[in-house]
């Protein structure tokens, strides 16, 4: 039985970095690809990248056009629907205006009361 | 050197294939021997090594030189192995065998070099992952705790107590090799 030093806790010694460089050195680095097949990955991967980019815009035009059709749809095929649809949402943006204009200016008196 | 890879990061930024084959062809060797002590496994370090590579190609433009472009990679390369361990926790059992095998195979590779594999490595490869990775990062590879922290996406009080832990239970086995022999 060998008595190793009582190290605190935390402490790393020596000899354990040691151990892992010999490591290191006798497990090299595996089957490292070339240059030329770094430089064939990078342009396979450029090239993904730059469909995935195409497809992701291709995409969100699509849906684009879908929503704005659907709304100029439903607009011609029923104005009165779209017309009742705006006055709803003026009249909420008016109130929420109003209320909250209402409800700051009680907060400012309660501050200087 | 470090103009060299300025040079190369500057160039595999805009785009150029050449730079970005001598910047990743540069750097393997460093990402494949973190992965292979993080990993303790031949075939998961290469597979990983692979997939930071191509994440790496993938997001080049937005490393913006705050740490070394091989701190950048590992940090990647820790995140996604951490990530395909948590996918594959189901396996665990599959997993927990075929450390063990890749253990084996690593020891007997580096005893066929005329290295012995020591108690250390033993205990390394016992520990959990989360506790090799927080000590080989801190004291292997000399990143402080605030570093690990960010690289890992956690606090740094968090990788302080891993570290200790996981040098804690390394004693604790080199102490049962100890009186074992």
């Amino acid at each position: 039985m060998t008595n190793r030093p009582d190290h605190g806790d935390e402490q790393w010694p020596e000899e354990w970095t040691r151990d892992l460089q010999r490591l290191d050195q006798a497990l090299g680095e595996g089957r490292s690809p070339s240059v030329e097949e770094f430089q064939m990955l990078a342009a396979h991967t450029q090239r993904r990248q730059r469909r995935r980019m195409k497809y992701e815009l291709m995409l969100f035009v699509l849906t684009a056009l879908l929503i704005v059709g659907g709304i100029l749809m439903a607009a011609l095929a029923v104005p009165a629907v779209l017309i009742l649809i705006h006055v709803i949402g003026m009249l909420a943006g008016v109130t929420v205006l109003a209320s909250s204009k209402e409800l700051r200016t009680a907060g400012k008196k309660g501050f200087h009361e | 050197m470090i103009l060299e890879e300025e040079d190369w990061i500057r160039k595999a930024q805009q785009g150029d294939t050449n730079a970005m084959g001598a910047l990743f062809k540069h750097h393997y060797s460093f990402l494949y021997k973190y992965l292979l002590k993080i990993t303790m496994n031949h075939s998961v370090a290469e597979d990983t090594a692979q997939d930071t590579v191509i994440r790496c190609m993938e997001n080049i433009a937005r490393y913006n030189g705050t740490s070394s472009f091989s701190s950048w990679m590992i940090t990647i390369a820790t995140r996604l192995y951490i990530d395909r361990t948590r996918r594959n926790k189901r396996e665990t059992k599959w997993l927990e065998n075929e450390q063990r095998r890749s253990v084996t195979q690593l020891r007997w590779q580096m005893e066929r070099q005329g290295e012995q594999w020591t108690d250390l490595l033993d205990g390394l490869a016992q520990l959990s992952d989360e506790h090799r990775i927080a000590i080989l990062l801190k004291h292997y590879y000399g990143y402080s705790y605030e570093e690990i922290g960010s690289m890992l996406g956690i606090p740094a009080g968090t990788v302080k107590s891993r570290t200790a832990y996981g040098i804690k239970q390394l004693r604790k086995e080199l102490n049962a090799h100890d009186e074992q022999t």
